[in-house]
């Protein structure tokens, strides 16, 4: 897979994940408990601490794929996702 | 100016690492607006959880008893937070504070002053007097000059059928 093709696909996998992570954090600041909306900002910090160390790592080891960063990326696209799924039916509901 | 390889990985990766920062800063920023500084609370959204209801073990049992000392007995719209709930000729002065009007067993009003807008906010629900399982939810608003009672609230003065924003 090409470099410019795994940047597009980088920056696209952030911004979704940032879309669902912004959804998500959303329905629970309406929720009857909105504190339990510190969950999601523990888990943006965790996922953004694990690019940082990847791309610092990535720096130090002087690689130049951007596979790892990739794969970190999207494991977290599939946390925000899932957190997406479980809320669904308040987001269907419009809260 | 030619920046050395090294240099420019640096600057690559001090720019992302920078930007990831501040994208969480923003994330992070939004939660504690929201949770602390979300201003005062809305009158409307008071009123809506102040509206109980009739049935109870899908018996009518009419909506004259819900008076402001039932409602306050029974914590109507805890969930929302701490509600005062004051007699039909009490004006309300804050928006945790609902002046309520028990007119009849199928009619039910209040009122609510916003900080927000410096009006008074009233709901009505106006029931079906032949089939109580029908009925409607009306909504109006008065300007902050007179007293927010909710003797105010009756089916002749809260007509709206849409809730007025505040």
């Amino acid at each position: 897979m090409g470099r410019i093709v795994k940047s597009i696909g980088l920056v696209l996998t952030l911004r979704v994940s940032g879309i669902l992570w912004g959804t998500d954090t959303d329905v629970l600041l309406s929720a009857s408990t909105p504190m339990i909306a510190w969950i999601a900002v523990v888990v943006l910090w965790v996922e953004i601490g694990a690019l940082i160390a990847t791309f610092v790592l990535r720096y130090r080891t002087q690689r130049r794929s951007l596979t790892p960063v990739l794969l970190v990326g999207a494991a977290g696209l599939v946390i925000n996702l899932a957190g997406y799924i479980v809320l669904l039916p308040a987001i269907a509901m419009g809260f | 100016m030619r920046l050395p390889h090294a240099s420019q990985g640096l600057v690559a990766v001090s720019t992302i690492v920078g930007a990831l920062v501040v994208f969480g800063a923003f994330g992070t920023a939004f939660v504690v607006q929201r949770l602390y500084f979300h201003g005062p609370p809305y009158a409307e959204s008071a009123l809506q959880v102040s509206v109980p209801s009739p049935w109870t073990s899908g018996q009518f049992t009419g909506m004259d008893h819900f008076t402001a000392d039932e409602l306050t007995r029974i914590h109507q719209g805890a969930q929302w937070g701490p509600i005062s709930y004051v007699s039909s000729d009490v004006p309300s002065v804050r928006p945790d504070m609902v002046s309520v009007n028990a007119i009849d067993p199928y009619t039910w009003g209040a009122a609510a002053f916003s900080w927000r807008t410096h009006r008074c906010y009233l709901i009505l629900l106006a029931l079906d007097a032949t089939n109580p399982m029908y009925g409607a939810t009306f909504y109006g608003e008065l300007s902050g000059n007179g007293q927010c009672i909710g003797a105010t609230a009756t089916r002749a003065t809260v007509t709206g059928a849409q809730e007025p924003l505040e």
